[in-house]
């Protein structure tokens, strides 16, 4: 029970903040919308009526998507850690009864919900804006997320532990932003190795559930397997990373500096 | 009976190089339930990370500290139960958050039901007087209020041990006064046990029972404040003139009190603290400045000041650098 309420306050403050800044989010939105548009008008106008092109422009849209969703998925576990160390409160958080690790946990899942409402709501204004048809099987893609984007807070976890031992780590999360448009686009039949990436596999079964219309019920047990420990295996490199980083902090009592 | 223990509790610091800094070397002390315990020293003197080592958020190098009789070293969680903490005042809260949010955030992330502590929350409001701000959001609050939203957040779990770093830090003459007596409240009222670090005097004349001195690391002293005010074995005047007093004078009365300095110069006259080992030399004193025609508007025996006190001990323990 003390957990549930823990995490009901947790869900309570993100709800409280997304209210309070909905224009930054609102403006985040329609600028992504822009560049999404500008890009698709260019792409279709290059490739005319290239029947090929077309179904790339889909993995476009659905990949678009995805990147979006990553990125606010690493950052935000690495921000919001950086951010609570530079207003104070991480201590305050390190001194609850509960497990610190039970905190992020909670919020990684509420930010799952609010990320996985924003993309289907991004790919919805996608399919109206573009004309293309996808499969909006809500259940299988918020099933694929979830697990998948686990993989995505362990490198947030990482990270962060970074932001805590090294105070500035901004040019570090510019770049990864970019390693991630590489996770986004490279293709696991070119080069079956970036498969072990984290998020990649997630990432081709949710392209097939939207493109090809396959439900969860028709993962293969492989491909559960895989989704799952690679989700479990970053997540857990992540927690282990972040906790020597926290026990080196704690060492030099770096906690609520910034 | 004590619900707080240090027992040579030892922090270092690694340093650039190879170098070390030790922080906090060998203190102890115990701190009984109810009880307002207060923690003193300079800048540096290492207040905070004897704090902080009480409240888990910094590894220690040697020695211990029991919170209930849990070791913080073995059982952190466990001995977080039983304490909460204002560490770096009004930082410690989320300033784009109300303060009523505030206060159901940190109940509920504790594990507790903002439902079930609602009549909790209710009464911290009214005690700390933030009806008219509960639904302010904190950034508008003033430094003072925002120390007021701190303290009552770490009584909304009603923990028995409250640790507060530097309570009164920054807040103008009225503040600091009414923070005082919400302090004496709490303790009285609440019964909770405080564990306070602070420069300001006042706060620990009028709230603590006892306290423990460190400088440098190290314990200078650990005794009741009542002790330390009567042990000291030193005798304070103040002595308004109508005139200011000639260097010539100053410097004869200098021979024989232990210390005499200007307190202040108002329209009314100059008034002069005097400091005696012996009282008896305040015979030669007024002697001394009746024959220099120095006219005395009024003189009076003044209790010894822990302030000056303070200063004297860390003086003798050999640092330069003193905050009062």
């Amino acid at each position: 029970m003390r957990y549930l309420h823990s995490f009901v306050a947790i869900a309570k403050r993100e709800w409280i903040e997304l209210k309070r800044y909905w224009f930054n989010s609102l403006i985040g939105l329609v600028i992504y919308i822009a560049i999404f548009t500008a890009l698709f008008r260019g792409a279709q106008y290059i490739g005319q009526n290239n029947y090929a092109l077309n179904e790339s422009l889909e993995g476009f849209l659905i990949g678009y998507g995805l990147w979006f969703m990553a990125m606010g998925a690493f950052s935000d576990t690495a921000h919001s850690i950086i951010d609570e160390a530079r207003k104070g409160t991480l201590e305050q958080l390190y001194m609850t009864e509960l497990p610190f690790t039970w905190l992020l946990i909670s919020k990684n899942i509420i930010s799952t919900v609010i990320f996985s409402i924003m993309f289907l709501l991004i790919i919805q204004i996608q399919l109206f804006i573009t004309g293309i048809q996808l499969h909006m099987d809500i259940i299988s893609i918020f099933t694929t997320l979830l697990i998948g984007l686990f993989g995505l807070y362990g490198v947030g976890l990482i990270m962060a532990g970074l932001g805590l031992l090294f105070k500035r780590i901004q040019n570090l999360l510019g770049a990864t932003q970019f390693i991630i448009v590489g996770v986004m686009v490279a293709s696991p039949t070119e080069i079956p190795v970036v498969r072990f990436l984290p998020f990649v596999h997630a990432r081709e079964l949710i392209m097939a559930i939207m493109r090809d219309g396959i439900s969860i019920l028709q993962f293969s047990s492989g491909d559960w397997l895989f989704l799952i420990l690679n989700s479990l295996l970053y997540l857990g490199l992540g927690i282990l990373l972040y906790k020597l980083a926290e026990k080196e902090v704690l060492r030099r009592g770096m906690l609520g500096q910034y | 009976m004590e619900i707080l223990r240090v027992k040579g509790l030892k922090k270092v610091y690694p340093m650039k190089g190879k170098k070390e800094f030790v922080a906090v070397d060998d203190v102890s002390f115990e701190v009984n339930r109810g009880e307002v315990f207060g923690l003193l020293g300079p800048n540096g003197a290492g207040k905070t990370s004897t704090i902080k080592c009480i409240c888990g958020l910094l590894h220690y190098d040697d020695g211990d500290v029991w919170v209930n009789g849990y070791s913080m070293k073995d059982s952190r969680r466990r001995g977080l139960r039983h304490i909460s903490a204002v560490l770096e005042g009004n930082r410690n809260i989320y300033w784009r958050m109300t303060v009523k949010e505030n206060l159901e955030f940190f109940t509920g992330i504790n594990g507790f039901s903002p439902s079930k502590s609602k009549e909790r929350m209710e009464y911290l409001l009214h005690q700390f007087q933030l009806l008219e701000q509960r639904d302010t959001v904190v950034n508008k609050l003033s430094r003072g209020m925002k120390q007021k939203v701190a303290i009552a957040i770490s009584l909304v779990t009603d923990k028995e041990i409250i640790l507060l770093d530097e309570p009164t830090l920054g807040l103008d003459v009225g503040m600091s006064h009414e923070l005082r007596g919400l302090l004496k409240t709490i303790a009285k009222e609440e019964g909770k046990t405080i564990l306070l670090s602070t420069h300001d005097m006042q706060v620990v004349e009028e709230t603590c029972d006892r306290l423990v001195i460190i400088n440098q690391g190290k314990t200078i002293v650990h005794d009741t404040v009542e002790n330390l005010m009567r042990l000291t074995n030193q005798h304070f005047y103040l002595l308004q003139l109508k005139n200011q007093l000639t260097s010539e004078i100053k410097q004869r009365v200098a021979k024989i009190a232990k210390a005499i300095s200007l307190r202040n110069d108002t329209n009314n006259g100059y008034t002069y603290l005097i400091t005696l080992e012996n009282p008896n030399g305040l015979y030669d004193i007024m002697g001394m400045l009746r024959d220099s025609g120095a006219e005395l508007r009024f003189i009076e025996r003044t209790n010894n000041r822990l302030e000056d006190i303070f200063i004297n001990l860390v003086k003798e323990a050999g640092n330069h650098e003193i905050s009062s």
